[in-house]
């Protein structure tokens, strides 16, 4: 008897898999309220302490207690937080799709050059005096870093991809965005090594990650972005759910195998680069959101990964953020990237103990 | 007629394996390419899948030239089970299985009614209703074979590729595959063709063996007939192999080490018989060693052993 009851809930939970995909529906609904529910906490902690009421009443467009609340919010904490929310989403989604085309776990959204380039082009810009070249063209501050980050990772991108057109296996591919990367951070030591300290120290800055340096004007080319990015990974969902048999069988059921790649490398460049290039190098929460979802949701099929790693994705970040602004002073942030990998590691490492057993 | 290839030549720009190929594959059978290792199985799976293109000649798929048929249209007519072992992660069998109406989905592959019945289907006909919830991921070896076929099938083909779909399986379930394999072929009256090194299994399931010697000539025909007309024996034969028409099964023979003669009936026999031939005698009516088969033991130079073991570790 014991037997047979602790049998039946399985089965039936089981194939409610398939005749109620409402489980997942819910899922994903929960996410959107968590989602919420961070973006409210990003907007209301902060150095400055504004009631919860005070910052409804700045999103209705009514007038707060204070004018400078409603310069703080509309100004500071709103584009951070929207920009916290795309930067997670449009990472997650893009390691996600590096992780099934790899057929790799441990794959992430830079496999492909982006981080090692970007790190590059920004070492070359801050280090080398680069950056003085691009402000004559009119690109200064955070602007001309983000020129040159994308003017790297373009670069790196595309030798990483010009050399893997050689080889034909995954793996080989995966050590060559190693490989690359290892010979940019060579390069970059050596620059460090010939520089002056203030110009080490905007170097490690870059490095550290921030949601902060998107504006309401670069707002206008960072969305856009990541949402035209998002949208050709989702069209992407059928092909990458056969692409998780690898591309014999992806093929042999028919899939578009050149055009599926290209729009799988060109979104996660699209993603992973345009926020290296505003955010910095912001690490693991391309690596491990996935995972968390797939753990979460208990399947493989990309129609409702997508959409969920972008969620979950956005919601780490801006948990991030806000952790990382815990400290409550515009002066005493935390670095972004110690927060990731604090949280982003132990998920990590939860993922290679549990594929173990 | 599913397949045909009309002057198939395979191979790589510097070597041709096989030339001429002229072979056709028809509906409901299942067939069997057997050949010793090198001899070009693999190549020639690979070219009929469409996988890696032909040196000369053309392969027509339900009349129609493979190099013209775009992928889309190919994978409803030819479906595939490989040795590639991906890592399917959380997918569950249904969801892999699913995968199969890949060709028939829209843009975003979403599943019909009728889509959802051809995949209830090909699970059944599996035998793999109840793998459906379980993740690929944790099923056996033979189970996750049993899957991939399922797949096959939800692809809805009239042909069936399979690259050597019983390795790596043990004896049990190699048979179990191959009689499903056989039944699918009759019972959704499709073409099946697989590559495999199982003998055996092959001469009692197969429709049709192609039979691939070195050097890339290969003979078609009902698996009884290449063994009557010597093929068989010609394209499998060397030092170490044996083929013995009387029991239809292949005997290691090492060099010989003298005549014995077996005296008795029956099982026990039969089995003795066995063990001297695993150490190399060659069985004679009347030679001077001899073993006597008694009720529950053996008798050889006067002497009774109660195991075959000991009677082969004196005689060797």
């Amino acid at each position: 008897m014991a037997q047979l009851t602790t049998d039946n809930p399985k089965l039936t939970s089981a194939s409610a898999t398939f005749s109620l995909p409402g489980i997942r529906t819910w899922g994903l609904f929960s996410l959107l309220i968590l989602l919420l529910l961070a973006l409210a906490a990003s907007l209301s902690l902060g150095s400055v302490n504004i009631p919860l009421k005070d910052i409804l009443r700045i999103l209705m467009g009514q007038e707060a207690s204070r004018a400078s609340w409603e310069r703080i919010i509309w100004m500071v904490r709103m584009p951070g937080a929207l920009t916290a929310g795309f930067a997670g989403a449009a990472l997650a989604v893009s390691g996600l799709q590096m992780q099934t085309y790899f057929s790799n776990p441990l794959a992430g959204p830079f496999v492909i050059g982006i981080s090692s380039g970007a790190s590059l082009g920004v070492a070359l810009a801050v280090l080398a005096g680069g950056l003085s070249l691009l402000a004559a063209a009119g690109l200064a501050g955070t602007l001309g870093l983000a020129a040159a980050a994308s003017l790297g990772a373009g670069f790196v991108m595309i030798l990483v991809l010009f050399t893997a057109r050689r080889v034909s296996n995954h793996l080989s591919l995966l050590l060559i965005g190693v490989m690359f990367g290892y010979m940019t951070s060579a390069f970059v030591s050596i620059l460090i090594y010939f520089s002056r300290p203030e110009q080490i120290d905007t170097y490690i800055r870059w490095g550290f990650g921030t949601f902060g340096g998107v504006t309401w004007q670069t707002m206008r080319v960072f969305a856009p972005v990541v949402i035209l990015g998002l949208i050709m990974a989702y069209s992407q969902a059928k092909q990458l759910n056969a692409l998780i048999l690898g591309e014999n069988y992806a093929r042999s059921m028919g899939v578009n195998i050149p055009r599926a790649r290209f729009m799988i490398v060109v979104s996660t460049a699209l993603l992973a680069g345009v926020v290296t290039a505003f955010c910095g190098p912001v690490g693991f929460i391309g690596l491990a959101v996935p995972h968390l979802c797939r753990g979460i949701f208990h399947t493989a099929d990309h129609r409702i990964l997508i959409p969920a790693v972008a969620l979950m994705g956005a919601v780490i970040a801006l948990a991030a953020d806000v952790i990382a602004s815990l400290p409550g002073s515009i002066n005493y942030t935390l670095p972004l990237n110690a927060v990731t990998a604090l949280i982003g590691a132990p998920v990590v490492l939860w993922v290679i103990l549990r594929r173990k057993s | 007629m599913i397949l045909t290839t009309h002057n198939l030549t395979i191979g790589y720009t510097k070597t041709i394996i096989a030339h001429n190929l002229n072979l056709s594959l028809l509906r409901g059978e299942l067939v069997c390419l057997l050949g010793p290792n090198g001899a070009g199985k693999s190549t020639l799976m690979r070219t009929l899948a469409a996988m890696h293109p032909p040196l000369s000649g053309e392969i027509r798929l339900m009349g129609q030239n493979i190099r013209q048929l775009k992928h889309p249209d190919l994978a409803t007519r030819l479906s595939v089970v490989l040795t590639d072992r991906p890592d399917t992660g959380q997918m569950c069998g249904y969801e892999l299985v699913a995968l199969g109406r890949h060709p028939y989905t829209n843009w975003s592959g979403r599943l019909t009614q009728q889509d959802q019945q051809i995949i209830q289907r090909a699970l059944a006909l599996t035998g793999a209703t109840d793998l459906a919830n379980q993740p690929v991921a944790q099923l056996s070896d033979g189970q996750r074979q049993k899957i991939m076929i399922a797949r096959a099938l939800a692809q809805d083909t009239p042909l069936i590729l399979l690259d050597e779909p019983t390795a790596f399986l043990d004896l049990p379930r190699r048979v179990e595959i191959m009689r499903l394999l056989r039944q699918l072929a009759r019972q959704t009256n499709r073409a099946i063709l697989l590559s495999t090194h199982d003998l055996d299994l092959a001469l009692r399931t197969a429709d049709q063996l192609w039979l691939m010697a070195i050097g890339g000539i290969i003979q078609t025909g009902a698996p009884e007939d290449l063994v009557l007309n010597g093929a068989f024996q010609t394209v499998f034969q060397n030092d170490g192999l044996f083929f013995d028409l009387d029991t239809g099964a292949f005997r290691i023979h090492d060099h010989p080490t003298g005549k014995i003669s077996v005296h008795g009936e029956g099982i026990r026999a039969t089995w003795a018989r066995r063990a001297v031939e695993r150490i190399g005698y060659t069985i004679v009516d009347d030679a001077p060693l001899v073993i006597e088969v008694l009720n529950d033991s053996y008798k050889l130079r006067g002497k009774i052993y109660k195991f075959l073991y000991n009677l082969v570790k004196d005689l060797a």
